[in-house]
Order: C-alpha cells, then structure tokens, then sequence
C-alpha cells in the first residue's frame, strides 16, 4: 500500500509542477519536473541510498519555488510542494519498514502513519491555501523583520526537536 | 537529525526568499514543511519506561545446534508507535530461522516477543544488548535505548570419539589405568624374569629359564598400567593458524583434535590439564572426571587465536605448569622456530606427543590449482618434512594430520594402540 500511494504522490508532485509550468508557458519546467520524478522513481526501484528521497525533495521543491518566483501558477506549485512532502515522508516509511525485518501488524501500522501524514498534509494544505488566497501589504521593515522572527522560530523549533530527540 | 535539519533548512530558505520577495506563493510553500515540523515535535516521543527478559531453549550445546532464544519487551510507559527491536547478535552467531529484529507499535502495559533460532560454530556468546529504536508516527524524532536483557550461550566444540592412543610417560601416577608404568608387577606386556616370590600366580612361572638354570626358580614379571599426568597445549598463537577463502580456519580443526583428546584422556582416569597458548596462556588446571572434561570444553569453547610479542614463539611455554616427565600433547600446525623449544622439552624428560594439522594441504585446498600455487605447496612440504623429520629424530612422536582426513582415523592409524589380548601374543598394529 504504502509503495503505490509513494507511486501516486510522486506522480501528482511531477504533473502539478508540469501544469504549472505548461500554463506559464515554461516548458522546460515541466520536462525538469518530469525529468526528476523519473530518476527518484529509479533510484528508489534499484535500491540506491537514503539520500536519493531528500534529493528528490529538495530538487521539487526549488522546482516549486523557482516557479512561485517566475510568476506560475501558485495553487500548482502549492499541490506539487504537499504531494513531493508526501512522496518524501512515504519513500522514508517504506525504507523503515523494508529494513527493519520483521513487521507486526504491518496494515495497522501503515494505517497509523497514512493517517498522520495526511492531518500533517492536510494541515500544510489549508495553511497553504490560506497564505495564497489572503493578501497583506508589508513594507520591506516588516517583512525583514517578520522573516529575522521566522528565523528565530524555526531555530528554536529546531533546538526542540533535537532535544526532544536525544 | 539530518532530515529535521534539512526540513528546517527549506522550510526557513523558503519563508525568507518570501518575504524578501514579498511573495506570498513562496510563503505558502513554507508552510506544509513546518505543519509536518510541528505535527512530529507534537508526537515527539516521551520517556521510554521499558524492560526485557530473554529465554533460551538451552544455555549449553554443542556446536551447530539450533537454539531457540525468545525475547520479551514489556513497554511501561505511555504508547510507543513505532518501535524497532533490535537483538544485537555476536558476530559468529548466526539466525537460521525467524528475525533476531522486528518494528511495530506497543500499546501501554503491552509487551513484545521475538522468537528466532539462532546456531554457532563455538564460542560462548554474551547476549546483553537489545536495540529499541522509537519513533514519532512521521519517524523524524526518535529516541534509542540500549536495554540490558542479559543471555549467556556456551556453545561447545564437537569432537570426534578416540579409542586408546599409545603414549609412555617416564612418569606415572599410583593408580592403574591404561598407561604402560616401565615397572614390573601385574599387567599384560611381558617385561622380564625375576626370581620367584611366594604368592605369584603359578601362571607366571617361566618353566623355560628353570630348565635353562635349575638352580633358581623364576617367574615372569608383567609391566605395570598406571593414569599418568597429561598436559595438552594448543597452539593458539595467529600465526600459526591458517584460514582459507571461504572461511574455514585450521584452528578450528586444533579445537576440535584437542576435546577429542581432553575425552579420550579423560575417560582413561588420566590426570589431564589444558594451556591454550596464544595471546596469553589459559590455562587449566590438571584435574580427573567429568568435571574436568567440562571444564576442559568450556576453556577451549572460549579459545580464540591471539597475538603477543612475548608468546610469538613457543619458547615462553610455561613447562611448570605440567608434571616433570609427564606426557605433553601439543597440537599445533608448527612453525619452523618451534623446533628447539620442542627438543629442550623432550631433553627436560618430557614425554613430548605432536599432533599437527597439516598446513599446508590446508592452504592448498582453498587455492586454484595453479603452477604458481603447485611450486610453492612443494617447497612447503618439503620444509614441513625436514621440520617433522628432525621432530622425529629427538624421540618426539608426531603425527602429520591432513585435516581432511577425520581425526578419530588418522590417529589410530599412526598412535594407536593395540588390543590386550593382541600384545599379549606380540602382535603390534
């Protein structure tokens, strides 16, 4: 279950990526979307190293972001960045479960995490939706101020997570 | 840790690029990284109370038996999603069936168990370390613990069962046993005429000397069967050991001659002792019994080969740990500085014994037959030769073992030792 989900998330990452860039006439951008949806596809069926998924993460994510920045569609960027999470955090799972040899009460298990994932997504989606459909006029003061303030937030937010970790 | 910091990373690069921007698109897209973010630190997990207990179905086997071990994680603390057990198994210890690892999730007061077989070739194994891993639902925090469920697997070596082995000690001990004594008195081996003495058997006079001198009266005198002292040294030391592609090492072969002897010696009622001399000598007290035997297999199911700059050569052999003039049984494949220690034993009144596995039919076993690999077993052998011969020619007894060959035959074809009622007509095998 959790292989085709991977399959299908990675698949909608690819082609809402595509669609935005088709729409904003940048096809490059869609053969790239495409481009590296394929190799995440090939590197997780022959086994190559964790470090393919945060590659594939990161690559369709500058995707998304460098379309936001050229001007394409938001709402496609928005769907592309929550399916690639969603590819990301299955490709993960699913390496957890391979390598851990033997699974107990595997369907619960995966249940469990889909469920997770899709409140965490879900979560994400509404935050992201709102954040495009609400528009705030900042002056360049605040908005420096207010991304110093999301510095510092995510830093702490980091520190907590180490700790909570160790 | 490197996934949380990536996240962090593009969740931060994408909230600035944002707002430098005045993108409110680029603002979006930072924020399912940090509802994922907040959604792990939210079922961060809490503070592991857990606790294991581990069986085995036997705690002493002999090697390669299956042992089936069950281990049981009972979680005490609050629920725990995702858990990874990890039994950390020792290296030669290998699963054959069942997984000594499993993920899954423990509800509060709920336990775990693993069952798996496990098998090994020797050695005794401490089982200690279990590996619980646990993670949040999305597996980006976790916390790991190492719980100490204590296990102890003594797997002991095989051996093959000897029959008699022919050794005569200068020195032997009061009880009788199976040990020619070079004394006379009751036995079975005639060891010569004396004058005859009121109370011997009338079965014993030896009417042919009579005849020859008829002015005395004689009787034949029997060699006495006494235990003796044994002390056998297995050579541990790694260079002497050899191991080929596959694996299979030649010390493994030494282990298993030395309990065969321990228990050929053993059930004799000989006094028997062990010294494992490798990177330190081990040694083992001399005893009788069983008792002795168990010891015996425990101290060479522990035996592994060493390195040391002060026990490289035989020459440190500690000799006052055995009985002047009793019988040494050294098995080891020998090395050529060997020699002299092995002739100032056997000048020292030692009664020395060499079983040697055969090195080189070993090595050239594992190998492809090549020119190269022919040349060089030649040179080899013939090296080997001279060595044994002048074993031979100091009065040490030698038996060249080619491992191939099982032990119990190899011996009985060069040390064994005849039947009674065969001796006491003269006939030698």
């Amino acid at each position: 279950m959790t292989g085709r989900l991977w399959l299908l998330a990675l698949i909608v990452a690819a082609t809402a990526l595509a669609v935005g860039y088709v729409l904003g006439g940048a096809w490059p951008g869609a053969l790239t979307a495409s481009a590296v949806a394929g190799l995440w596809w090939l590197a997780r069926r022959r086994r190559w190293g964790d470090w393919t998924a945060d590659l594939g993460l990161v690559s369709l994510f500058g995707a998304a972001a460098f379309g936001a920045q050229m001007g394409m569609a938001g709402g496609w960027m928005l769907v592309s960045a929550l399916a690639a999470l969603g590819a990301w955090d299955l490709d993960r799972f699913a390496r957890r479960l391979e390598g851990a040899g033997r699974v107990m009460d595997r369907r619960a298990m995966e249940e469990r995490h889909l469920r997770r994932l899709a409140l965490a997504l879900g979560v994400g989606a509404v935050g992201g939706g709102a954040a495009l459909a609400l528009r705030v006029r900042l002056s360049l003061g605040v908005a420096i101020l207010l991304g110093l303030l999301a510095v510092i937030g995510l830093s702490v937010a980091v520190r907590l997570l180490r700790r909570e970790s160790d | 840790m490197w996934r949380r910091l990536l996240l962090s990373l593009l969740a931060c690069g994408l909230l600035l690029w944002g707002l430098l921007a005045l993108n409110s698109n680029l603002l979006a897209l930072a924020i399912p990284l940090i509802a994922y973010l907040g959604a792990a630190l939210l079922n961060a997990p809490g503070e592991l109370r857990l606790s294991g207990v581990r069986t085995l179905s036997a705690d002493r086997v002999s090697q390669q038996t299956p042992v089936t071990m069950r281990l049981t994680v009972s979680n005490e603390g609050g629920h725990l999603e995702e858990v990874a057990i990890e039994d950390r198994l020792p290296p030669r210890l290998e699963s054959v069936a069942g997984e000594p690892r499993a993920l899954t999730s423990v509800p509060p007061g709920d336990r775990v168990t693993l069952e798996y077989t496990v098998r090994a070739t020797r050695g005794l194994f401490d089982l200690s370390q279990v590996q619980v891993t646990v993670c949040e639902p999305l597996g980006l925090l976790r916390r790991q613990v190492t719980l100490a469920v204590p296990g102890r697997l003594l797997v002991m070596p095989t051996a093959p069962r000897l029959r008699q082995l022919s050794v005569r000690p200068r020195r032997t001990l009061a009880y009788a046993g199976p040990v020619p004594a070079r004394q006379g008195g009751s036995g079975v081996d005639f060891f010569g005429v004396r004058e005859y003495q009121p109370g011997d058997s009338l079965r014993w006079i030896n009417w042919k000397a009579i005849a020859r001198h008829p002015t005395g009266f004689f009787a034949n005198e029997f060699e006495q069967e006494r235990i003796t002292d044994v002390g056998l040294i297995l050579d541990a030391r790694r260079r002497s050991d050899r191991r080929r592609a596959e694996g299979e090492r030649l010390f493994e072969h030494a282990v298993s001659a030395t309990a065969a002897l321990a228990q050929m010696f053993l059930s004799q009622g000989n006094r028997v002792g062990l010294l494992v001399y490798g990177r330190f000598p081990d040694w083992t007290f001399p005893g009788y019994g069983k008792v002795q035997h168990e010891r015996i297999l425990r101290a060479l199911a522990q035996a592994e080969t060493g390195e040391s700059m002060v026990f490289e050569r035989l020459e440190n052999l500690p000799t006052r740990f055995f009985p002047a003039r009793s019988q040494l049984v050294i098995i080891s494949p020998l090395c050529a500085d060997d020699l002299p220690t092995l002739v100032r034993l056997r000048a020292h009144g030692y009664h020395v014994l060499v079983i040697s596995p055969d090195p080189v039919s070993f090595e050239v076993g594992g190998l492809e037959p090549q020119p190269e690999v022919t040349l060089a077993a030649r040179i080899a052998r013939i090296e080997r030769t001279i060595l044994l011969r002048r074993l031979l020619e100091a009065g040490i007894q030698v038996l060249d073992w080619a491992v191939e060959r099982p032990f119990d035959l190899a011996v009985h074809a060069a040390l064994g030792r005849s039947p009674q009622w065969f001796r006491a007509v003269g006939v030698r095998p």
